[in-house]
């Protein structure tokens, strides 16, 4: 069971494998947790993000097309999506680091929170369009495919991203 | 663009994470699955009610009749019941009355 594939996997969801379905999350949760993080920039939001992605596939695995598109592009687009809509979205920042109680790692306290702060500036699209692109290197075809949005619009979303960016960290 | 990201320190996700994304999908699908065996369980329970005959009819009807007939012959009960006929018993009888003497009275 182990050696099957992603695709393989999702097909045995649909017989209800719970077995199945483990080994999907425990091959891939700890991965989509970090994608979910850069987008949310909350651990406890992540964590929901990848948990409803999660269940979304255990509950209809029927949604991901065989294909369409391979596992991983289509759970992306379930975890960004999610990332993207969450309603918590209009939070404040809260720091989930443990280096934030140590008083001998402030300097590394102080460059996160400002990282933290800029990418919050940004609407969480621009965030989730740049750190697909710039961070996790997908092609941009496959970056508007997992946004559900057209090569021109990812385009325009990195173009104004990158400027927002690049003047609040200057 | 990549190193601002890179920079970006991801917190580690909580140990028990996966356990909990396992247990939480266990019980969605019983969930789902309930409200269906339900509904058809008090659908077939309401049709047995209403298909059912009326308990308080006391005659048998003639299949139920012949049913019980054909299951007696074909093992063959009736073939081993035997009827007897009683010798008459005529003269004990007469003992008997002879004893106190009621035959005497008899003309």
């Amino acid at each position: 069971m182990l050696e099957k594939s992603d695709e393989e996997l999702v097909e045995m969801l649909a017989a209800q494998n719970g077995q199945a379905f483990a080994i999907l999350v425990k091959r891939h949760s700890r991965y989509f947790y970090n994608v979910a993080y850069r987008i949310v920039l909350s651990k406890e939001t992540a964590e929901d993000i990848v948990q409803k992605a999660f269940l979304k596939i255990w509950e209809k695995p029927q949604l991901w097309k065989a294909g369409k598109a391979k596992f991983k592009t289509w759970f992306y687009r379930v975890v960004c999506n999610l990332a993207i809509d969450d309603k918590r979205r209009l939070q404040p920042v809260n720091l989930d680091f443990d280096v934030a109680q140590e008083e001998n790692e402030e300097t590394d306290f102080k460059e996160q929170e400002v990282l933290h702060s800029a990418l919050k500036t940004i609407p969480e699209r621009q965030r989730a369009a740049i750190m697909l692109v710039y961070f996790e290197e997908i092609k941009q075809t496959e970056a508007a495919e997992i946004l559900g949005i057209g090569i021109k619009a990812l385009e325009s979303l990195l173009s104004r991203g990158k400027k927002q960016l690049q003047e609040i960290m200057q | 663009m990549k190193d601002i990201y890179e920079k970006l320190e991801v917190p580690e996700p909580s140990a028990d994470l996966e356990e909990r994304i396992i247990a939480a999908a266990a019980p969605t699908k019983k969930t789902h699955f309930f409200p269906k065996l339900a509904v058809a369980a008090a659908c077939l329970l309401i049709t047995l009610i209403i298909l059912q005959p009326n308990s308080q009819q006391s005659e048998l009807s003639e299949s139920y009749l012949a049913e019980i007939a054909f299951f007696d012959d074909q093992y063959g009960f009736t073939d081993n019941i035997k009827f007897i006929e009683p010798e008459p018993q005529f003269e004990d009888i007469e003992f008997f009355d002879d004893q106190y003497g009621f035959a005497d009275d008899i003309s």
